[in-house]
């Protein structure tokens, strides 16, 4: 269960994800981002666990995937969780799109 | 007329065809009566009545009352919602002690066991809040931040379509769900500790 003593992580390039985000959506983030700090599993984010194999995870390094919606649907916040060090680290936020080319490029 | 369009189109009703739909009276007796006594006030009672719909509304595509919600400094609530309870009052429904809500009466009518289930388990999820949280979740929603063009205007009418813009009152499945390849690597050398 995560709890507020979890301490959240970002990339540097993380950055240059949150000055892409349309005002509105970055607005909301913070918002959000806020609960999230106080509480990961607050009901307004409705955090979810993603289905992610065992070699995946191992792959990455981290014990958990998690999301929650930023709004819309289209916009999400990807993030892992490793336990022992109590560490969330954001992965991503965008949409799918973002993603696919991020990814491509 | 994008609303309209994704209003009719939006899916998964499986709860009975029947159309059925609580009065406002009704609607109010049935959560306060869920609420415990030291949890039973007017804000509450707001804030739940509009998770409760909108929740109904973005899953079942159809209203659960005919309550209407505006848009005030404090969140969305029931419209004219102190009329209302002044007049259920008269009525012998309700007992008012300034913000302290009890209800006095069960509803008139029985709802079905899936609809209740349904309302039981969105008031279950948000009355473990605090009135705090519960208003300041409800100004992160995407219906009240339009109504207000994001707290700039108070006092409208919340469109009830605008519900199904939500993203917190669903249950994803897991078709939303990141596929794996779309997980990119960390670079633990570059990680900084968030702040706002």
């Amino acid at each position: 269960m995560l709890d507020s003593s979890y301490i959240i992580y970002i990339e540097k390039r993380f950055d240059k994800c949150l000055r892409d985000l349309p005002e509105d959506v970055k607005e909301v983030f913070d918002c959000k981002m806020e609960y999230f700090r106080k509480n990961p599993s607050h009901p307004s984010l409705n955090t979810k666990v993603c289905s992610v194999s065992k070699k995946k995870l191992k792959d990455l390094g981290v014990d958990q995937v998690y999301e929650f919606y930023i709004n819309r649907k289209d916009y999400r916040c990807v993030f892992y969780v490793i336990h022992e060090a109590k560490e969330i680290i954001v992965a991503f936020v965008g949409n799918h799109t973002q993603v696919k080319n991020k990814l491509n490029g | 007329m994008y609303l309209d369009r994704i209003f009719k189109y939006n899916v998964g009703n499986n709860m009975s065809d029947k159309k059925f739909k609580l009065n406002k009276e009704d609607f109010i007796l049935y959560i306060l009566n869920k609420l415990e006594p030291e949890k039973s006030d007017k804000i509450r009672l707001n804030k739940l009545a509009f998770f409760v719909e909108f929740a109904y509304l973005l899953r079942f595509n159809q209203d659960l009352s005919n309550t209407e919600f505006a848009a005030i400094d404090m969140g969305p609530v029931i419209n004219d919602y102190d009329v209302i309870l002044k007049a259920m009052q008269k009525k012998g429904l309700v007992k008012m002690d300034g913000y302290v809500l009890r209800p006095l009466k069960s509803p008139s009518v029985e709802i079905p066991t899936d609809i209740r289930m349904f309302m039981d388990t969105i008031i279950d999820k948000y009355s473990k809040l605090t009135k705090n949280e519960l208003i300041g979740l409800s100004h992160l929603t995407d219906a009240y931040k339009i109504t207000t063009d994001n707290e700039k205007k108070m006092g409208f009418k919340i469109n009830k379509k605008l519900a199904l813009l939500e993203t917190f009152l669903t249950d994803d499945d897991q078709a939303d769900q990141p596929r794996e390849d779309e997980l990119p690597r960390i670079n633990r050398s570059q990680l900084i500790k968030y702040a706002r």
